[in-house]
């Protein structure tokens, strides 16, 4: 299969969603889980290929549009079609336990954003980058207003106002670029960064910085975030946690080594991703609402990440990968619970989570909690590790002191999550949890579980995504068409 | 479900005896980690106290309904244990430390006075304590390239000074917390007293073992105390290092022993015991001699017997009375006679009294000072033994003497037979320690080689050597059985005379008749009298909870602080951005 | 004497000042204005003054439209068609946030009669 087909299909299914509608809901439903599991089976195909791999449209490359699969986009490809497959599978029952007038619309926008954000990180071309970034940007608007109801609608309009912001100061960076160099091919730029006056180039990288600086949440531009968590649906958050955060960060830092900024602005984002998780992991303390809370949440482990992406040293990156895919998993179980139990409290306060009566929810809201916080034989541990053992290695031991210091102020909230879950004086409801949720949230934690006692299993995809990351030579080769 | 669970102990315990002491599996993670067991002298000790505690203590469930979950979470914090003992290196260590925390959290949050408070202490100290040994195990790391316990030993050595003390420090803070060093304690008294009543005995008497069992690994095997003496220099005949920890420990033991006295509370005293006794321990592990190591281990041997004989002695008194305060109990000692004599053995012992194992290992603790010649530390280790009476009398007198605080208890039976096994089989070893403490010798010299120190000499079982002289428990013992044996016989002679059971009224009155709601009971005031003593009331008035408590309203404050950025206003949040940009441009370029 | 005006450096300089003048009306809008249509409008005087400039500064005199009728083979003298490909595509992205932006806007008004986008915060801590 081509690469092109990760675009087309999603969009395709988007634009025949309507038509699904007529043929029936679940015919609607079940089109959106054969879409992700064919991306996610594809992709598990492609981790048995020699990459990278390329699929061009049109001209040759440098010159017109080709998509270039490497070891570092096909983690992420793993995570996004597995996460949209998860949650196109856990939508089966949301739209059957809950009203679902608003189904076809949801459908549309999350083939969309599956189209958007796979296209982000398979496209070797600055400005199709650009265009999927805004194709996912347009879709996780709709996504947290497609209720239409007041809180989503404020939240869409919220992330309509800063996406345009982003998308702003991206355009004049690529239109810097263009200027510049008269190309707008990643793997030219990447070759002929350094010629551009440095003037212009600090400019364009923070253009570059801020626009998809601000899409991925990092401190001091993340005010809007926690109100987009807050007002969107459950599993939309898992999609923005899991999906949409996670293809920022992939350009941010693709663009940040390829283009050898890593040189000149390690520390600043270090230290930008340091505040982010000590802000809003001490904001996440003061919490009422449970979507805002794990807002906070994923704002801090994306400051981690941050902070250990941007480090230059191959082990950390490979930890922060390794953490990045199992901060994935986690929180979209977490908000797949937690939409479970919104849908049946019809509440949002942090003490529904100590309302409800379930063994295997209780059970597997714990995994997700110890997992993120890092404590074995979950997934969490094994990329905390990694990150702190990278670290020491460079001998930067305030970044260790630092994470653990306030990993110390995560598990505060968390922790108060579990006792009011483990109070036995509250009075419990006990909560239908649906069989295709079992499966679901089984298979997430069971990965979760596998992850932490068997790490190997994502270390070696991690490690190969490393060396991708900062040895691009074969990349460049592909995105130039010099290999081909 | 009981023998089961039962059978399921037994398994580690068979598992660990038949590989003999020889027990070196590994198992490759990724490139970077490998788990890995080796079993070593010492951590075969710890693991096979640890294991028999839990066997144990799981004899006492049976007369308990417990549910399968508790069962299960225990097994896996005694199979944790097992994991953090034969470790061999830190991976190994850490994972089954962090199962430990979290299975007992869940075992603790079981209990029906638990809130959610004391659980929150107990897990943020307990990530606190983890998370400093996992900043220590990757700055080791760094230099060493391994986890590897052995590895990490012999790159010690080549360790920049600084990052050595560093790991000391960070190591010994982790384990400091768990064994609940005063100042790091602030857990320990809630979370003890608050638990389910026969996992306190398991949280006492094993799990804070584990803090020792760090210090150990840490200061005999990783560092050496060779190394320590060389790092810190000599100091009379001790290490400089050990020194510190001396103070440390008195401190903590003086401190613990005189809260442990005014507490109302029976677990909350034993929790304080439990701090003080840990405190001689840690006093005297960083020594650097042979008798400082062998007092350590004797008295953590002797601890945990003791502990465990008395938090299920008083489980069993609780389960049966539903009181758990002294002030509420009192007089059960023509009830539940039994009890009161396992209780009574345990105080003995927990007194370091002759002739039991307790008096042997303080007898060990007195030696390791002496022969380090740290006369101030031996003489502050001697008040808070003296002072430790107070509060052994208090624990006997309240529960078992004077007179029931309340009708129901003057009807009180004995207390089921599953509680009364493993008390006896524990004052069975108390007196065994007692009679034979030499033998221990047997035990600790594999361990003292394997610190590269001088081994102890053995001459039989009954015969403790040590630098200032030997005493024979064999024969204390059986001077004491014929004395006693004579008491008893003349208190049995007066006893048949006296009156059998006691009113809870029946005593004098100077004219003001004590209604149903005065105390009448000796044990409800113990105690308070000692505020009038300026030096105990500065102790006694001094705690560490305003520090916690400011950290955590401080804490607080500035996540309301930090907060108020977020309100909401997307069009400030807007202008931000845009301003941000101009000052990062106007610094890039500039 | 307009012959000044017909050199590539004039047009280029009068293009940029143009632009950067609008884009700063967009800014000013951006930094002022606190109704939901004025901002959207703001952000669109601040695209398509970025447009402008891009498209501006790839004009040079002399040059036609890159449209091939197939009558004329070669490619001289032709504008730099990428600019153009391009800034056509950025349009109707932003066409399509506007559009999406208003009904959002308009739901909005529907339901609660807000349009300040600073009275929009419902959403807060």
């Amino acid at each position: 299969m081509s690469l092109g087909y990760y675009f087309l299909l999603p969009v395709i299914f988007s634009f025949l969603t309507p038509y699904f509608r007529k043929l029936g809901t679940s015919a609607l439903r079940g089109s959106s889980v054969f879409l992700t599991f064919i991306l996610f089976v594809q992709t598990l195909e492609y981790t048995g290929v020699s990459l990278p791999q390329i699929s061009q449209f049109s001209v040759a490359p440098p010159i017109g549009i080709a998509f270039v699969l490497d070891n570092f986009s096909l983690l992420f490809l793993l995570i996004f079609t597995f996460s949209g497959f998860m949650v196109s599978l856990y939508m089966l029952w949301y739209f059957k336990a809950n009203d679902n007038t608003n189904e076809t619309r949801f459908y549309v926008f999350f083939n969309m954003l599956l189209a958007g954000s796979i296209g982000m990180i398979l496209s070797c071309d600055i400005f199709n980058v650009y265009i999927f970034f805004e194709i996912t940007g347009i879709s996780s608007y709709a996504l947290a207003a497609y209720n239409k109801d007041k809180l989503g609608l404020e939240a869409g309009i919220k992330y309509l106002i800063i996406g345009s912001i982003a998308s702003i100061f991206i355009v004049f960076a690529i239109m810097l670029i263009y200027l510049q160099i008269g190309t707008v091919n990643i793997g030219l730029i990447a070759q002929r960064y350094s010629e551009i006056d440095p003037k212009i180039a600090v400019l364009i990288a923070l253009m570059l910085f801020i626009g998809f600086g601000t899409k991925a949440e990092l401190f001091p531009m993340n005010f809007w975030a926690p109100d987009i968590y807050q007002g969107s649906s459950s599993h939309v958050n898992g999609l923005f946690s899991a999906i949409v955060a996670k293809s920022y960060l992939f350009v941010f830092f693709h663009l940040f080594y390829l283009f050898g900024l890593n040189t000149k602005y390690t520390l600043l984002i270090m230290s930008l991703g340091a505040i982010t998780f000590l802000v809003s992991e001490f904001t996440a303390l003061n919490q009422k609402d449970i979507k805002r809370l794990f807002a906070y949440s994923t704002l801090g482990q994306l400051g981690i990440l941050f902070m250990a992406l941007a480090s230059n040293s191959s082990d950390t990156i490979s930890g922060a990968l390794f953490h990045l895919a199992s901060h994935s998993i986690s929180k979209l179980l977490i908000f797949l619970v937690l939409g479970i139990l919104i849908s049946k409290f019809k509440s949002t306060k942090i003490t529904i989570v100590g309302d409800f009566k379930s063994l295997f929810l209780s059970i597997v809201l714990i995994i997700g909690f110890l997992s993120i916080l890092g404590i074995p034989p979950f997934s969490g541990f094994i990329g905390k590790i990694l990150i702190l053992k990278g670290f020491a290695l460079s001998h930067n031991y305030i970044a260790i002191a630092f994470i653990l210091l306030v990993s110390i102020v995560e598990a505060v909230y968390f922790f108060r999550l579990i006792a009011l879950m483990l109070d036995k004086k509250r009075t419990k409801t006990s909560v239908p949890v649906g069989f295709v949720n079992y499966i679901v949230l089984s298979v997430l934690a069971i990965l979760i579980v596998l992850f932490g006692v068997y790490p190997s299993l994502l270390t070696h995809y991690t490690d190969l995504a490393t060396n991708a990351l900062l040895q691009p030579h074969s990349y460049l080769q592909f995105a130039l068409g010099v290999g081909l | 479900m009981n023998s089961i669970f039962l059978l399921l102990n037994l398994l580690p315990i068979l598992f660990l005896y038949q590989f003999g002491g020889d027990l070196h599996v590994s198992l490759s993670l990724t490139k970077e980690f490998t788990l890995s067991l080796s079993q070593t002298p010492l951590g075969t000790f710890f693991a096979y106290l640890s294991l028999i505690s839990f066997l144990l203590v799981t004899i006492a469930q049976k007369s308990k309904k417990t549910s399968f979950s508790y069962y299960a979470l225990q097994f896996l914090l005694s199979i944790a244990m097992l994991a953090i003992v034969l470790a061999g290196d830190f991976i190994t260590f850490f994972i089954g430390w962090e199962i430990m925390t979290w299975s007992s959290y869940f075992l603790i949050s079981k209990s029906s006075d638990i809130d959610t408070k004391s659980l929150q202490k107990y897990i943020l100290f307990s990530l606190a304590s983890a998370f400093s040994l996992i900043a220590g195990m990757v700055i080791a790391y760094s230099f060493a390239n391994s986890f590897d316990f052995n590895v990490i030993q012999n790159s010690f050595h080549t360790m920049p000074f600084n990052i050595k003390v560093a790991l000391i420090v960070l190591f010994s803070l982790s384990f400091f917390t768990k064994a609940g060093v005063i100042g790091l304690h602030y857990w320990v008294v809630d979370t003890y007293s608050k638990a389910p009543d026969l996992f306190s005995s398991i949280l006492s008497a094993v799990m804070s073992k584990m803090g020792i069992y760090g210090l150990f690994l840490v200061y005999g095997h990783l560092v050496g105390y060779a190394e320590l003496k060389d790092m810190f220099g000599v100091i009379l005949n001790g290490t400089d290092f050990g020194y510190v920890l001396g103070w440390i420990g008195v401190i903590t033991s003086i401190i613990a022993t005189f809260k442990a006295i005014t507490q109302d509370e029976v677990k909350r005293l034993l929790a304080y015991s439990s701090i003080a006794q840990l405190g001689y321990i840690i006093a005297v592990i960083g020594m650097g001699t042979s008798f400082g190591v062998a007092g350590a281990m004797y008295h953590t041997l002797i601890h945990t017997i003791i502990k465990l004989l008395l938090f299920i002695n008083v489980a069993a008194i609780v389960a049966q009375t539903g009181k758990n305060k002294f002030s509420e109990l009192g007089g059960l000692i023509y009830r539940t006679p039994v009890s009161f004599v396992m209780l009574l053995i345990g105080i003995i012992a927990l007194a370091g009294m002759p002739p039991l194992g307790g008096f042997a290992s303080k007898f060990m603790l007195y030696n390791a000072a002496i022969d380090s010649k740290f006369a101030l530390i031996l003489v502050g280790m001697l008040f808070s033994g003296a002072a430790s009476f107070l509060y052994c009398y208090k624990l006997v007198y309240g529960i078992y003497l004077g007179h029931p605080t309340s009708k129901d208890l003057e009807t009180q039976k004995e207390v089921p037979i599953s509680y009364l096994i493993p008390q006896v089989i524990l004052a069975l070893l108390l007196v065994a320690t007692g009679a034979f403490p030499g033998a221990f010798i047997k035990v600790i010299n594999p361990i003292l080689i394997e610190f590269s120190l001088n081994t102890i000499p053995y001459t039989s079982m009954g015969v403790m050597q040590s630098a200032v002289g030997n005493f024979n428990g064999l024969f204390i013992i059986s001077a004491f059985v014929v004395i006693f044996v004579f008491i008893l016989l003349l208190i049995w002679r007066i006893k048949s005379k006296a009156k059998n059971n006691l009113n809870r009224f029946d005593i004098s009155y100077c004219g003001e008749v004590p209604s149903k709601n005065t105390q009448l009971h000796y044990g409800y005031g113990f105690g308070t009298d000692l505020y009038r003593i300026k030096f105990v009331n500065a102790i006694l008035k001094r705690s560490s909870s305003p520090f916690y408590e400011a950290l955590a309203t401080q804490t607080k404050k500035t996540a309301g602080l930090l907060s108020r950025m977020y309100y909401g206003n997307i069009h400030n949040t807007m202008i931000i951005i845009l301003l941000f940009f101009s000052a990062l441009y106007f610094i890039g370029v500039n | 004497m307009l012959d000044f005006f017909n050199s590539n450096e004039t047009i280029h300089f009068i293009i940029t000042v143009g632009s950067m003048l609008l884009f700063t009306i967009g800014l000013y809008g951006i930094f002022t204005q606190k109704n939901l249509v004025k901002v959207l409008i703001s952000f669109d005087i601040m695209e398509s003054a970025l447009f402008l400039f891009f498209i501006g500064l790839h004009y040079n005199f002399g040059l036609v439209a890159p449209i091939v009728d197939g009558s004329d083979k070669t490619f001289t003298n032709m504008v730099d068609p990428v600019p153009q490909a391009m800034i056509l595509t950025t349009i109707v992205i932003g066409l399509a946030v506007l559009a999406l932006g208003l009904s959002f806007g308009i739901e909005y008004f529907r339901l609660t009669g807000i349009n300040d986008i600073s009275k929009m915060n419902e959403l807060r801590d």
